[in-house]
């Protein structure tokens, strides 16, 4: 009995100290965001000077600012599009194969995860240099598939693992062929991990930086083009702060709803 | 028409990598029967019905229906559904959905889909769950709606994996009764697997016996247990008492085989000859037990031995009889005859015929 409670304690005492760790270095410094993206001063300063929405107004003054959104926007779709196609049919191989060629062949499709990004950044700067590639938002997008694929088999191995093969056999059993089965059964069953899949692999691409800042042209994506204007350009600051409040709050919603979604499908 | 072939398995064999899981499998299945393949697992019986479902492709061997070759159609081309042993009901659908799946494939319009899925879920008695999540089910309404997405779609035969399997022995009870009525009253073909003797013996018109990869014999219950054709379906079936000797002499109606020194009568088979190895079977009950020799006929096996050990099992009584040369022979007598103890000097004898002959 006391040690039940006693256990129940420790679980609560771990439970919070990481809700504390996540609130302090994350979500405080988020909400320090919320608060100057609304503060009408250009700087940090610990003073409130009265509210303002003329941070958000100026981001559609950025032409820039705007244009390497839609750079990432692009490249994100694209790379969630590709690395998906790419992703899924060797999730189901791994699963459903034994031996020692699906063992390498697992290696091989996992090693470019755990490759520091610098060094992806850097091997395809210059493989895009030596087959004389003129580097573009096409080659940034092609560069982070590279990490994207082994993500997205990490995240759905384990569910199509979970899956009874049996239910594929019914339905085919039921008059379904093959790709009619994928449809219906096996599809909406991991859509949950498909799901969780797309929106990190979206989020990572959007957010890349390491990668994109060897790899693109002349065009940007919003992060390379924060890190081309920090400390070049005067008051830039609360416009990005304010680009980071949409972003953040778009993304959030989008995880919501579509958590909310699969849930709901599955239970 | 019944009693017409509706499926031939022909020389069906069946590799996984090096292990054998059929062997030269040959079996003819009746129109509108309910077949039994009953057998330990790992004996192939699974595996056997998901080649006839299609799920599986033989190693070596042809499945017809009704005359035509269907060992390379695709399971969605077969006229055959399968209950699995684990329902594969698909979790992310209601009742309606499930049952209604297959015919929704075939491209059934809705208001036919509605009215077919109404009559199927009456005649399991489900009606009531219809908008109901899978997952929120009992087990024996799973079994229920498992059976339902089959049997909507009207299959010629319908397979059944062990489908009872996961349910507890009152459930099961309870659903031998409601499955043999399906049967009877959709009148198709079924196959149904199971390592359940009992079950084997309540639901089956005829029963097939499995073993390590063989068929070992196919025939109604009162075949099996009076006529087992091996040593596995003699035991497999019943109680019975094994006995393994050498053909010495070789009769008209019976042969005499040369038990550990003891001789022994029973009945002649037609590729019979001395010197071979054969088994006889004897059930206990067929055996008599005695305090006093009776008068002994033509072909009557009788011997003096001493009760080793009893078990009392209500309304009859098992007696361990040990013999001359050494070996224990069991017997039952019904309660009400049952008046000998442990230690009893006492005879036992049937005549040869009660006895089957076994070449293995």
């Amino acid at each position: 009995m006391r040690i039940e409670i006693s256990g129940k304690i420790i679980k609560y005492i771990l439970a919070i100290y990481t809700g504390l760790t996540i609130g302090f270095f994350i979500y405080f410094p988020i909400s320090i965001l919320y608060i100057y993206s609304v503060n009408n001063t250009p700087y940090f300063i610990p003073e409130w000077r009265g509210f303002t929405l003329q941070w958000f107004l100026k981001i559609f003054e950025r032409g820039d600012l705007l244009n390497s959104i839609w750079n990432s926007l692009i490249i994100a779709v694209f790379v969630t599009a590709i690395s998906m196609a790419l992703g899924i049919p060797p999730s189901f191989y791994l699963v459903r194969t034994k031996g020692r060629i699906r063992d390498a062949y697992f290696l091989y499709l996992m090693i470019p995860f755990i490759i520091p990004w610098i060094i992806i950044g850097v091997a395809d700067f210059i493989l895009f240099w030596f087959i004389g590639v003129n580097k573009s938002l096409l080659t940034a997008a092609l560069s982070h598939i590279v990490y994207s694929i082994p993500l997205i088999v990490v995240i759905l191995t384990p569910r199509i693992y979970s899956l009874d093969p049996s239910l594929e056999e019914a339905s085919m059993d039921l008059g379904a062929d093959e790709l009619t089965t994928f449809r219906k059964v096996t599809f909406p069953l991991i859509f949950p991990s498909i799901a969780s899949a797309a929106i990190i692999t979206f989020a990572w691409s959007f957010d890349n930086f390491v990668i994109s800042y060897f790899t693109l042209g002349n065009e940007l994506t919003w992060p390379v083009w924060v890190f081309s204007v920090i400390g070049k350009v005067p008051r830039i600051m609360p416009i990005i702060n304010a680009t980071s409040v949409i972003i953040i709050t778009v993304s959030s919603i989008a995880i919501y709803i579509l958590a909310k979604k699969g849930l709901t499908e599955l239970f | 028409m019944k009693g017409e072939v509706i499926l031939r398995v022909e020389g069906l064999w069946k590799y996984f990598g090096d292990v054998i899981a059929l062997r030269n499998i040959n079996l003819e299945v009746l129109k509108g029967e309910l077949l039994v393949l009953l057998g330990p697992s790992g004996s192939g019986k699974s595996t056997l019905l998901r080649i006839i479902a299609g799920l599986e492709k033989p190693t070596k061997g042809k499945v017809y229906m009704d005359s035509e070759d269907i060992t390379d159609l695709p399971p969605y081309k077969r006229d055959t559904s399968m209950v699995f042993q684990s329902l594969a009901l698909f979790p992310n659908m209601t009742v309606y959905d499930n049952v209604a799946y297959g015919l929704k494939i075939r491209g059934v319009p809705k208001d036919e889909i509605d009215k077919r899925v109404d009559e199927i879920l009456d005649l399991v008695k489900i009606r009531e769950l219809k908008n109901r999540r899978v997952t929120k089910l009992s087990g024996g309404q799973r079994q229920r709606v498992a059976i339902a997405r089959s049997l909507i779609l009207n299959p010629s035969i319908l397979l059944l994996d062990e489908p009872l399997g996961a349910l507890d022995l009152k459930l099961r009870k309870e659903l031998h009764v409601e499955l043999k009525r399906l049967h009877e009253e959709v009148g198709n073909t079924w196959i149904f697997v199971t390592h359940d003797q009992e079950e084997a013996l309540t639901l089956a018109d005829r029963i097939g016996i499995m073993n390590n990869g063989r068929l070992e014999q196919v025939g109604d219950k009162w075949d099996l247990y009076e006529k087992p054709a091996t040593r596995f379906v003699a035991e497999f079936i019943g109680e019975t008492n094994l006995i393994d000797g050498k053909v010495v002499e070789v009769g008209d109606k019976y042969i005499v085989v040369d038990w550990m020194g003891e001789k022994i009568y029973a009945p002649v088979l037609e590729n019979i000859d001395r010197g071979m190895n054969v088994s006889i079977s004897i059930r206990p009950e067929n055996i008599s037990v005695s305090f006093r020799p009776k008068s002994v006929g033509e072909g009557v096996n009788i011997y003096e031995g001493e009760v080793v050990d009893e078990l009392f099992k209500g309304s009859y009584v098992i007696y361990y009889v040990k013999i001359r040369n050494g070996q224990v022979i069991r017997a039952t007598v019904l309660s009400k005859d049952a008046d000998f103890d442990v230690g009893n000097k006492v005879y036992i004898y049937w005549r040869f015929d009660k006895g089957v002959t076994i070449i293995d």
